[in-house]
């Protein structure tokens, strides 16, 4: 669906994007980065509203820049907090529709349809400049997906959604792509993501660090172990039975929260000796493995650059 | 799609708020067309052809300005360009279909402002003048004039409005005055030469002939003029078409 080959972005002496290469399919896929990072230049090159420096950028098998076949089949939420404010969300997502070059009835419809689709139905029609931030998201979608695109994009679509917002939003995102579509979230917050999908793009400083399933990912990187915390009575008694072991690369103890943290490169061992361990009676209250979080990964790679 | 990218474009440009401050504009341009005439009795339809000259081109130059901003710069400037240029229209239609609606909204700017200098200075006489109803054709061509160059100039430079209202105002008011070539190099003399207003009779230049270009006594045919303002305009276009076709436009702060 997106090919990318050997792209990069320049913006006079600053690098946007640096040698990008890869190939994005269907499913939902997250670009991850910090701010800085690349995930917005690379969604203004997907969605043709720049040209790349060096390098090419395919869409659908074509030139994404200014091209209306491509668009037609794509949507963007842009991370932009701006609208024509005077309009109401309705009429603002009726011009978007129309300009896709569908007729008065037929956006009509289709406006109803979308709004009905976000969450937006009943408020509507209020001026956009009285929208909550959640509203206003909602309506950015809603202007997305009113053509029914095979590629969404969604640049930060989670910023400033208090946590309900977030959940509907997400489920909404969810049965988008239950029905096929390409789905690609931009984001910088990393949990937000991991709740969407398992398959990642990692940006930093404008390079493509990774990209495939967050568990392979981790994998792959063996010199980093796994890092196990956890918590329960005797930290210390706990600690030397896990220091005898032989994959286990570390042991530390904290007292004070009465916790045990160890790196492991066999963390499938590791976790049946913890488990020998409770049923010795050492009141394991928590086990908590912050490897398997996206936001590890993340640091491991950006570490590891 | 030109059409549904004008309509949407022309009710954002004519909306009720923008439609009574251009009312308020052409109200002043009546009254002070009124006080004029009175000063100087006897040369009404000079005195109307100076005050169209002196105010009136000056409102369409600010019209133009002020819309033809709306055409692009001021989605950049907003950060809602992303929407326009992700949609299935080409980029020349767009830009044709938002160009004429800032033509439209300007020129019902400039013809509000040419009824109240017309009714101010000749009241419903105005209505039987024959230079009065030639004025309606000259302000429709001097805002394609003007509003097909202050396009071009916002779709290639930041800070677009800046540059359009230190031309409409300090450069169409002062190299028309000058000596030498660079009266050519301006529209204000060529619409001058269009609408071919007379000249109120006076013994010496005052104020009023600095502010509507009479100082120096060049002059253009009319002929010269159409020539001159359709080659501007063609040639506005088809450099702002290509521009816009070839362009990036992103919200500033992306590209710094």
């Amino acid at each position: 669906m997106i090919e990318l080959n050997h792209l990069s972005k320049w913006y006079g002496d600053v690098i946007g994007l640096n040698d990008v290469n890869g190939v994005i399919g269907s499913g939902v896929t997250a670009l991850l980065g910090q701010n800085g990072a690349g995930k917005s230049t690379l969604m203004k090159l997907i969605t043709g509203q720049i040209r790349p420096t060096t390098g090419e950028i395919k869409v659908f098998g074509q030139d994404p820049f200014a091209n209306p076949a491509v668009f037609e089949k794509l949507g963007l939420c842009p991370d932009i907090d701006s609208f024509p404010e005077h309009l109401s969300g309705r009429e603002f997502v009726y011009r978007m529709g129309r300009l896709m070059g569908y007729d008065h009835e037929t956006g009509e419809r289709r406006t109803t349809d979308v709004l009905q689709l976000v969450g937006m139905a009943d408020r509507a029609d209020k001026p956009v400049k009285g929208y909550s931030k959640g509203m206003r998201q909602r309506i950015k979608l809603a202007q997305a997906i009113f053509h029914d695109p095979d590629l969404l994009l969604l640049d930060e679509p989670l910023n400033g959604l208090d946590p309900v917002g977030r959940r509907e939003f997400m489920d909404v995102l969810q049965g988008l792509a239950n029905r096929g579509k390409a789905i690609i979230v931009s984001s910088h917050i990393l949990f937000e993501v991991e709740q969407m999908t398992r398959s990642i793009l990692l940006l930093h400083r404008g390079r493509l660090l990774a990209a495939g399933d967050v568990s392979e990912i981790r994998d792959l990187i063996d010199r980093y172990p796994h890092r196990v915390r956890i918590r329960g009575e005797r930290p210390r008694e706990m600690a030397s039975r896990f220091a005898a072991l032989p994959y286990v690369v570390s042991v530390s103890v904290d007292d004070v929260l009465s916790e045990v943290e160890v790196q492991t490169r066999q963390a499938g061992d590791f976790y049946a000796v913890v488990g020998d361990l409770a049923a010795e009676g050492f009141a394991i209250r928590e086990i908590e493995s912050p490897d398997n979080n996206l936001e590890s990964v993340y640091e491991y790679l950006v570490g590891a650059s | 799609m030109i059409g549904v990218a004008f309509t949407g474009a022309l009710r954002d440009f004519v909306r009720p708020s923008r439609i009574v401050t251009w009312c308020l504009v052409a109200l002043a341009v009546g009254l002070v067309a009124k006080l004029w005439g009175n000063l100087q009795p006897g040369q009404d339809v000079a005195v109307y052809g100076q005050v169209m000259e002196v105010l009136v081109f000056r409102v369409l130059a600010l019209a133009a300005a002020i819309f033809g901003m709306q055409v692009l710069a001021a989605e950049v400037e907003q950060k809602t360009v992303v929407y326009l240029l992700t949609r299935s229209i080409d980029r020349p239609s767009l830009l044709a279909g938002r160009s004429f609606a800032s033509f439209v909204a300007t020129l019902g700017a400039g013809w509000a402002a040419w009824l109240g200098a017309g009714l101010g200075v000749l009241g419903p006489r105005a209505f039987q003048t024959g230079a009065f109803w030639w004025d309606a054709v000259v302000i429709l061509v001097g805002v394609i004039a003007y509003g097909s160059l202050f396009i071009l100039v916002s779709l290639i430079l930041n800070k677009a409005m800046i540059y359009c209202l230190l031309f409409a105002f300090g450069w169409e008011t002062f190299v028309p005055n000058m000596p030498g070539d660079l009266f050519y190099v301006s529209i204000y003399p060529y619409l001058k030469s269009i609408a071919n207003h007379p000249v109120i009779e006076k013994s010496k230049k005052d104020f009023m002939d600095v502010m509507g270009g009479e100082v120096t006594s060049q002059s253009v045919a009319p002929w010269i003029s159409w020539f001159v303002l359709g080659g501007l305009v063609v040639f506005c276009w088809w450099m702002g078409v290509a521009w816009f076709s070839r362009s990036e436009y992103t919200p500033r702060e992306d590209v710094e």
